[in-house]
């Protein structure tokens, strides 16, 4: 097992007669710990393939350093890197049988057949594979060809395993039961792992940390809970949660002590918590944007104390065991959870209290956080 | 995909769609079908191409049976087919190694670079073959003068005691009985088909790149992809030539009559089943025998294919 180190990471595609030249991973620094789930999580084009692809060599770098345990391994071919790939499309040999398959690499490594079988027979039973090693891919489902894959990984016992989007290709059921799957291997291997995918949802319920990734630069690295409570700019509080964090544009005005925060539109006012206030002292008469999550807003009934806003209902939507409510006033859209009951009506008003202690604010110009 | 049963309300829907090919059909039944079910027809006759025939039976085979000439015929084209069979690796390699180019301009570049010679009619290609082959002007004898390789020959001769280089005369490649397969194994060097090209790098393309990427990671090298990964995957499109190289051997007697004349050259030697059956058709006007040399032919070609089709195993 072993640490895998990314310093001034980039990936530059030279001007081709069809494209600019195109910079993919813009210097990124991350350190990923000996036997940590690390995902690697953005929208397509972010770079966090590319990053992956480089780290498996893959990919030429166009400059900085990886280093996988104690070596610099920018000029090492990949099968020298002794790290393991799983692929979005499985990537199986076609014409091999799963036991093949899996065995592939050891072969070529020179492993002697009692190995490989044990090794092989071992993976597949780890992955429930035993009765299809005679079968060849094409007779095999989507999910189980994935885990094919991953046995592949397996038996080659690497330093580090890299996933990239491995689950994308698979139906939501099976989604979320080879998700599951591999948290389990992971904790069971206890190997160094790095997965990438778009999907926060994976990102969230997998990783140890969570590596944001954007335009080819990482916006935070942090534990899954942490980014969720602690976004450190507005992307990343956009990105992670579903659904996202409403983020309401608006004004700062000191008063006293305290500052207020108005609505683009003055649809609402509010006044900061003294945490808040304290921070945001400088950004007083300056445009910001406040973020709160859907489930930190509650409704009130007719007479209840404390309304943060009120504004008018867009949809109701029953999700059983709670209700999304897409609402509306001033120049902004707020999604709120609350819990479900059946007679919301479009245009109704809904009078909501935030809670205050779960605001974020964010610069407008940098946005980065306030804290 | 299962084929369903024509209903009456669909046959009323559809019959324009069915009334569309009927002229493809009629067309390939005449000039396809109708000549072939002639052969076999005449094949029973004694006829020499005019009104005039006799019912002989199966005659016509039983000769065929004791025919030296046509079983000599039969043994050259065997060997013929061992050389094509192994100048199909020249462009598998070929194709593998375009295929292979990081640069999809060059890619490009040879895939037309290989197209560009079928517009050369063959006829012209095995002109200039012959051109080539030619003992006093051809290039072949003039590049083995240059480089030696003819004294070589010679030198070899001699130790074998072959008889057939000899230091002062030119190397009759077409003239000289025993250098006659030689020289049809040379034909078409380095045997790099443009069609066979084209149809491997086809298969190879569609090998998707992870697979390639996974094998690298794997720890898989240049040749070790070659045997493990190309070659097993492109399996299908080998067979295809198989068959196609298959019939196109049996069959074909144009470059042997062109190379070498109507009677296969000096000793017959160059003599095929197909070209036997035209000298016996043409030359001795022996039509309905001609035609049972086909029969046979075809008998040859049909079982074949369905040898390699059923028990050449392709894993996909």
């Amino acid at each position: 097992m072993a640490n895998v180190t990314l310093k001034n990471l980039t990936k530059i595609y030279p001007a081709s007669e069809k494209n600019a030249a195109f910079t993919a991973v813009k210097g990124i620094n991350l350190e990923i710990r000996d036997r940590e789930f690390m995902v690697l999580v953005g929208p397509s084009g972010c770079g966090k393939s590319t990053t992956l692809r480089m780290i498996a060599g893959l990919e030429e770098i166009s400059g900085g350093d990886i280093t996988i345990g104690d070596q610099v391994v920018n000029n090492v071919l990949p099968k020298d890197r002794d790290i393991a790939m799983v692929f979005q499309n499985y990537a199986l040999y076609p014409h091999m049988s799963v036991y093949n398959n899996m065995g592939f690499g050891l072969k070529l490594r020179k492993f002697s057949k009692a190995e490989i079988d044990r090794r092989v027979r071992e993976a597949a039973a780890m992955l429930g594979l035993e009765n299809l090693l005679d079968r060849k891919p094409k007779a095999l489902s989507g999910g189980q060809r994935q885990r094919v894959a991953v046995g592949r990984a397996i038996v080659r016992q690497p330093k580090v395993f890299l996933f990239d989007e491995p689950l994308s290709n698979l139906d939501a059921k099976m989604r979320v039961s080879t998700r599951t799957e591999i948290s389990k291997l992971h904790a069971r291997l206890n190997a160094t792992m790095i997965y990438v995918t778009h999907d926060q949802v994976e990102a969230m319920t997998m990783g140890d940390r969570i590596c944001v990734m954007k335009d080819g630069q990482i916006m935070q690295v942090d534990e899954p809970l942490t980014l969720y409570n602690r976004p450190d700019n507005l992307y990343v509080a956009g990105f992670i949660g579903s659904p996202a964090m409403n983020l309401i544009p608006g004004t700062l005005r000191a008063e006293s002590e305290k500052l207020t925060f108005t609505e683009r539109g003055a649809a609402f006012g509010l006044e900061l918590p003294a945490r808040l206030s304290r921070a945001a002292r400088g950004q007083a008469g300056r445009e910001v944007i406040l973020g709160i999550r859907p489930e930190d807003m509650t409704e009130l009934g007719r007479d209840g104390n404390g309304v943060s806003a009120e504004l008018e209902l867009d949809l109701a939507e029953p999700m059983g065991a709670e209700t999304y409510l897409y609402l509306q006033g001033g120049e902004c859209d707020v999604i709120a959870r609350v819990p479900p009951r059946s007679d919301y009506q479009t245009g109704q008003k809904v009078r909501l209290r935030f809670d205050l202690e779960k605001i974020h604010l964010f610069d407008a110009e940098t946005e980065l956080a306030i804290r | 995909m299962p084929s369903l049963p024509l209903s009456p309300q669909k046959a009323r829907r559809e019959w324009k769609l069915y009334f569309f090919i009927v002229p493809s059909l009629l067309l390939v039944g005449v000039f396809s079908y109708f000549p072939a079910g002639s052969a076999i027809f005449h094949s029973l006759f004694d006829w020499q191409g005019g009104d005039a025939k006799q019912f002989v039976g199966f005659d016509n085979f039983r000769r065929a049976l004791g025919d030296k000439v046509l079983w000599n015929a039969f043994g050259t084209v065997a060997c013929l087919m061992l050389f094509n069979l192994f100048k199909m690796i020249p462009s598998i390699l070929m194709a593998v190694l375009i295929h292979r180019l990081r640069s999809d301009r060059w890619q490009y570049f040879y895939r037309v670079l290989l197209v560009v010679p079928m517009i050369v009619p063959h006829l012209v290609t095995l002109f200039i073959w012959k051109f080539f082959l030619d003992p006093n002007l051809g290039i072949l004898n003039r590049m083995l003068d240059f480089t030696g390789g003819k004294s070589a020959l010679v030198w070899i001769d001699h130790v074998f005691g072959w008889g057939i280089f000899f230091e002062n005369a030119p190397i009759g490649w077409l003239s000289q009985p025993e250098l006659i397969l030689p020289a049809l194994f040379l034909w078409g060097f380095p045997w790099i088909g443009s069609v066979g090209v084209l149809i491997y790098l086809a298969g190879l393309q569609s090998i998707g790149s992870e697979v390639y990427e996974a094998a690298e990671l794997d720890g898989i090298g240049p040749i070790g992809k070659f045997f493990y990964i190309e070659l097993p995957l492109i399996l299908t499109q080998v067979r295809l030539s198989v068959v196609l190289l298959i019939i196109g051997t049996i069959q074909g007697y144009g470059l042997q009559l062109l190379l070498l004349g109507d009677s296969g050259g000096p000793g017959g030697r160059g003599m095929v089943p197909g070209l036997w059956m035209y000298n016996r058709a043409f030359i001795a006007g022996d039509f309905g025998y001609a035609c049972a040399i086909g029969i046979i032919l075809f008998i040859f070609i049909f079982t074949l294919t369905v040898i390699n089709n059923r028990y050449v195993r392709v894993d996909k």
